[in-house]
């Protein structure tokens, strides 16, 4: 038994030498992924702030794009269910090329983004966006079913590499601006 | 001498090397992940600055220059704009551009020096030149006529004349490598991290 004592010694030390092996990796694999996330998560803010960007150049509402303003405000604002892009059969109709859907690029007002949806590609690989626009109440920014002179833009970002901890459910990312009519 | 004892030894052995091998990896992870930081904290810097000149494009106190652009090239863009706010409305002639300068400062050989020059519109005298030095290996400016175009939709650079007044967008894609190697084996490489960011400068929009 004497004779194999050095070697029961040594295998408990493989043993214990194990265990921090797997803990050392378990280490760099969480700094990896920390890496990843990090550089990830900074592309999220940088599509969602374009999209707020790009959406503050607009026109507040459908129908605050005359040269003067609505006679009532902000009850001639458009309703809070007809956000979003509009096709009509006139000259105010959004889908100014005809071609039977409002893109991007035609959209001339804040709640036009409402309901839109986009994959976006970049060198850190593809995004998916999607935008709710809605009124708010002026005193607590909650959302409100009625005509305010405030609406708030939700921009959401997932990605297919950013999860939720360790589970498989992506990560839903999501930034806000909240516009006044009175401030543009 | 006994076997067990013979046996013992090896796996010992075998044992250090692999607890050698395992701090080897911790470290290199670890220098990689603060490498990582370091670099994006230098991205993050140059981002801020662009962000708020690219903005302020065509930016005046009661209207916008004119013109607005005056140099759209795929590593320049040069453009007037009342940075500094001034309340005597005095326009400045901003200009960002990738030169062909490498960074000798640093021992990686891919990065050159990214510039940023402020002039008097009205005098052309310098203002102030900031070069970066920050391991910036490339620099891409695209610009967009329309908005939410697809990345692969640009305008051919350099955009010139009329085609000047139809940008809307701009895409700005920044890589930035870090200074020194890490070494994983008997190869390192240079942390690299990557901003991008498409703006839409109110000034543009009509």
């Amino acid at each position: 038994m004497a004779a194999y004592s050095e070697v029961i010694q040594t295998m408990a030390a493989m043993v214990i030498f194990s265990l921090i092996l797997l803990s050392a990796n378990r280490m760099i694999i969480r700094n990896t992924h920390m890496e990843v996330q990090g550089e990830l998560e900074q592309e999220v803010v940088a599509i969602a702030q374009n999209v707020i960007e790009e959406s503050r150049t607009k026109e507040f509402d459908e129908n605050t794009q005359a040269a003067a303003p609505p006679a009532h405000i902000p009850g001639d604002f458009t309703d809070p269910n007809n956000l979003g892009s509009e096709i009509t059969a006139d000259s105010t109709s959004d889908d100014k090329d005809g071609d039977g859907k409002v893109e991007r690029y035609e959209f001339d007002d804040f709640d036009d983004y409402n309901g839109w949806q986009d994959t976006v590609s970049t060198e850190h690989g593809e995004f998916k966006i999607w935008a709710k626009v809605f009124y708010v109440d002026p005193n607590t920014y909650a959302k409100t079913s009625s005509r305010t002179t405030f609406k708030k833009i939700q921009v959401f970002v997932q990605n297919e590499f950013l999860k939720k901890g360790q589970t498989d459910s992506l990560q839903k990312y999501h930034l806000e601006f909240i516009r006044n009519y009175y401030a543009d | 001498m006994n076997i067990g004892l013979i046996t013992s030894y090896v796996i010992a052995g075998i044992i250090l090397i692999a607890i050698l091998s395992m701090n080897m990896s911790v470290s290199s992870s670890s220098n990689e992940i603060t490498l990582s930081q370091v670099t994006r904290e230098r991205a993050e810097t140059i981002s801020d600055i662009m962000s708020n000149d690219i903005q302020k494009i065509g930016y005046n106190r009661k209207s916008k220059t004119n013109p607005v652009l005056t140099v759209a090239e795929g590593k320049k863009i040069q453009f007037r704009s009342n940075i500094d706010n001034s309340t005597d409305n005095s326009v400045e002639i901003v200009t960002w551009e990738f030169t062909n300068t490498a960074v000798t400062s640093t021992p990686n050989p891919s990065d050159r020096v990214l510039k940023r020059t402020v002039r008097d519109a009205s005098s052309g005298s310098i203002i102030s030149t900031t070069p970066f030095k920050s391991g910036v290996i490339s620099f891409r400016i695209n610009y967009y006529k329309k908005y939410g175009s697809k990345r692969s939709d640009s305008l051919s650079t350099p955009v010139t004349g009329s085609a000047l007044n139809n940008i809307k967008q701009l895409y700005i894609a920044l890589k930035i490598q870090s200074k020194e190697k890490v070494y994983n084996g008997s190869n390192g490489h240079y942390v690299t991290s990557i901003w991008e960011k498409r703006f839409s400068p109110p000034n543009l929009e009509f």
